[in-house]
């Protein structure tokens, strides 16, 4: 694998969690979007990932990213609760 | 010691359950590039692999939480906090194996992949249930009331099975299992095969004693879809001492 990909990949998952960050800091007075931001990433993840077009890594990293974050978005293995 | 256990970590007030998903994910993940067979895949296929992986576990893990009560999912289909919570590792496991085969046919890889994966999902997965046993009650995975003497009030004066913590205990007899037959020369995916049978079955046998609903006969959902793995992964094994038609030729010759 080439040193550029496996740069991409971090790269990819870096843009996802600048993202969400960005996301949650802009609607924390409004609504609580971490609660739901396994769904909404998808209006990021889907142009990040087209970046990769040119650099592959960089579509595996934000896949990744997303997935990982659908998946802790529920948090517990039953029931939410995110902070106390 | 009361449930759930937070963790504080300077102003912040963690989530046991949180803290311990991330690590399980990111060092499953460092545990899977330190152990993978350099040799068996190469790395850009390999991250595509993880890319199945990971988009498998997620669907899958989320669609068999949903069909634990059908009635209450397609009674709540219009609300997405309640389609956002909850899932099944089961789920997870039985979505990534068949993210992982999309994947490997979209790439064009025909090898088996599975090995790699066994000790780092052991070791993800027991980080992952420390983090469910320390959420407690409300992470529905513990066990039915019990007189045993593994028993835990987990804050309600009740004394239940910490089937998380026999989970984890089971997942490191299996690790065990599975590094005596390192040296034996079995096919290739074995060892993940030999790792998924036995997960699913301890699953199959555990929720008995978890108080969720059984809405399929005495079977929850889980227990159904480990049913659906097994004979999957039965079929599997019953086939390794099976001589290929080329073997057969050899030793008609």
């Amino acid at each position: 694998m080439k040193k550029e990909q496996r740069n991409g990949i971090w790269i990819g998952i870096g843009l996802v969690l600048l993202c969400h960050a960005i996301l949650i800091i802009a609607m924390l007075e409004m609504f609580p979007i971490y609660l739901l931001i396994g769904f909404v990433q998808v209006v990021y993840v889907v142009p990040i990932c087209l970046l990769g077009l040119k650099n592959v890594g960089i579509a595996q990293g934000a896949l990744i990213a997303g997935g990982v974050t659908f998946l802790l978005n529920s948090v517990a293995c039953f029931g939410m609760g995110v902070f106390s | 010691m009361t449930f759930p256990f937070y963790l504080h970590l300077g102003p912040l007030t963690i989530h046991p359950h949180l803290l311990f998903e991330s690590l399980a994910y990111f060092i499953g993940f460092r545990v899977y590039l330190w152990t993978r067979n350099k040799e068996r895949i190469p790395m850009q296929q390999g991250m595509w692999v993880i890319v199945g992986a990971t988009l498998g576990a997620a669907f899958g893990s989320k669609l068999l939480a949903w069909l634990e009560s059908p009635a209450l999912t397609l009674a709540h289909w219009n609300d997405p906090f309640y389609l956002m919570g909850g899932k099944t590792i089961v789920g997870g496991l039985l979505g990534g194996l068949i993210g992982v085969e999309l994947m490997k046919k979209i790439i064009g890889w025909t090898r088996s992949t599975g090995d790699d994966f066994a000790l780092p999902l052991i070791v993800g997965m027991s980080l992952g249930r420390i983090g469910c046993f320390l959420t407690g009650l409300d992470d529905h995975t513990h066990g039915s009331p019990t007189t045993w003497i593994t028993g835990i009030d987990f804050g309600d004066g009740v004394l239940r099975h910490p089937t998380q913590l026999y989970e984890i205990a089971f997942l490191w007899l299996l690790a065990g299992g599975l590094l005596l037959l390192r040296h034996r020369p079995l096919p290739e995916g074995a060892r993940f095969q030999l790792f998924m049978f036995g997960y699913l079955l301890f699953r199959l046998c555990a929720d008995f004693i978890k108080p969720t609903p059984h809405e399929y006969w005495i079977f929850n959902n889980i227990q159904l879809a480990a049913l659906a793995g097994l004979l999957y992964y039965g079929r599997l094994i019953s086939r390794w001492r099976r001589p290929t038609p080329a073997e057969k030729e050899t030793v008609h010759a």
